[in-house]
């Protein structure tokens, strides 16, 4: 779960409702963890941090020789369906709820989200998104942080395309293939990538990775790529923030290297496709931080220490038979 | 032993995406047979609210209750409701 709002609640609106049963429950992200326990006080017995993780099997050789397919790499969605569209289609409609959305766009720019001004007794945020979509406010928040990404993201392919970007994306890039040159040269076709071997065969023959998270995911958080990058023949550039979750996980001296604006960003790509034995050296570091206390095994059994059931003895997992894995199909709970 | 995993998708093939299908075979590969519910095919609105009213909750309480789970995993809080809370064997845990 990278935002609250993603939360599935399927009894209400409210999306903490789900988080009050019973049960225990885990995050990946220490301001998630922070904001639920500030918000529930009685889940901090019942709610557990732990870190993304990733195959830390190395399917490479140290082979300084090796020939990368891309320069640079990047796996990332242009987000939203045709919810946002038509809104914004219907926006269009309203010249004064334009204006507005014009206006909160431009906050989200300068703060990330709508916090300091919904809590500025002299703003009045106007209730059109409720009584136009049914949205709640958040929700519209949400979708105003969604169309703030997709321009940053298009930004960061204008900007690395001619330093030789490969965009590995999701169908919504298509959208742009008529309007935008750059994207049309740097997306790469093919089907949308669900193979997790896949994703780490492209890190590994990529010379630099990126990451660039979405505007409303919790800023400390990092994401599963951030791990998988971490792990492969390729070098992460992500975006800096010192209280992130990487220096959580991986040490106060983590050595990926990090960028405030996109400006830095750029120059980075660039120093370290000219620099090419400082790049592997800072590969080589960020290889040793992924041991197998981040692998997906490790996450099970964390997950099975939650569920208070014994895991197998470590040793003798590598000899379990595998178990089935099937789709229950919803249809037979139909009336 | 068994698990039902209650995930979600968000693309048009319905299937897990590579990080949730990773978990999945985590959890196979340490021997469990595991169920996987997709908790986006029951929703109504905006992919993570509501119960379509096509679906009864009783017969998944039901279903969920006759397979006997040894523990639930949910992502996202997919499918956290008090009936398959309650109709799972073991502990529940949402990622």
């Amino acid at each position: 779960m990278d935002q609250i709002h993603h939360l599935f609640n399927h009894l209400s609106r409210d999306v903490l409702d789900p988080l009050k049963y019973d049960i225990d429950y885990v995050t990946m992200s220490s301001n998630i963890f922070g904001d639920l326990v500030r918000e529930i006080p009685v889940i901090k017995d019942r709610i557990h941090l732990i870190s993304p993780a990733t195959n830390t099997d190395k399917n490479f050789d140290s082979d300084k020789y090796h020939n990368y397919d891309y320069e640079i790499s990047w796996i990332s969605s242009l987000l939203g369906d045709q919810t946002i569209e038509q809104n914004l289609y219907a926006i269009t409609e309203h010249p004064e709820i334009y204006k507005v959305t014009q206006e909160l766009i431009g906050e989200i720019e300068r703060h990330g989200s709508l916090k300091l001004y919904r809590e500025d007794p002299q703003q009045v945020i106007p209730n059109f998104a409720r009584d136009a979509f049914g949205w709640t406010m958040d929700f519209y928040e949400m979708q105003l942080q969604n169309i703030i990404t997709n321009r940053q993201r298009v930004e960061v392919v204008e900007r690395l395309e001619p330093l030789g970007l490969s965009l590995f994306g999701n169908p919504a890039w298509r959208r742009l293939l008529s309007s935008n040159g750059k994207v049309f040269s740097a997306l790469q076709p093919g089907p949308q990538i669900f193979d997790h071997a896949l994703l780490k065969k492209i890190y590994d023959n990529s010379k630099i990775s990126i990451n660039l998270p979405q505007v409303h995911v919790p800023s400390d958080a990092i994401q599963y790529r951030v791990v998988d990058i971490m792990s492969s023949r390729s070098l992460l550039i992500t975006k800096a923030n010192k209280t992130s979750d990487l220096y959580r996980f991986f040490g106060s001296d983590c050595p990926v290297p990090t960028y405030d604006s996109l400006d830095e960003m750029e120059a980075l790509c660039r120093h370290f496709l000219t620099h090419e034995e400082e790049r592997r050296n800072l590969v080589a570091a960020c290889n040793a931080l992924v041991t197998e206390e981040f692998s997906f095994k490790q996450q099970c059994l964390s997950l099975l220490s939650f569920c208070e059931v014994s895991p197998p003895k470590l040793d003798t997992l590598s000899a379990q038979k595998p178990g089935r894995i099937q789709y229950i199909n919803t249809d037979q709970f139909k009336y | 032993m068994k698990l039902a995993f209650f995930g979600f998708t968000w693309n048009l093939k319905q299937i897990l995406d590579a990080y949730t299908s990773e978990i999945v075979s985590g959890f196979s590969n340490i021997g469990f047979d595991v169920d996987i519910y997709n908790g986006s095919q029951f929703t109504n609105e905006y992919g993570i609210y509501g119960f379509k009213d096509s679906i009864s909750v009783e017969k998944l309480g039901y279903y969920i209750r006759t397979q006997n789970y040894d523990l639930a995993i949910s992502f996202n809080n997919s499918l956290i409701i008090p009936e398959t809370i309650r109709a799972v064997n073991g502990k529940v845990v949402s990622v």
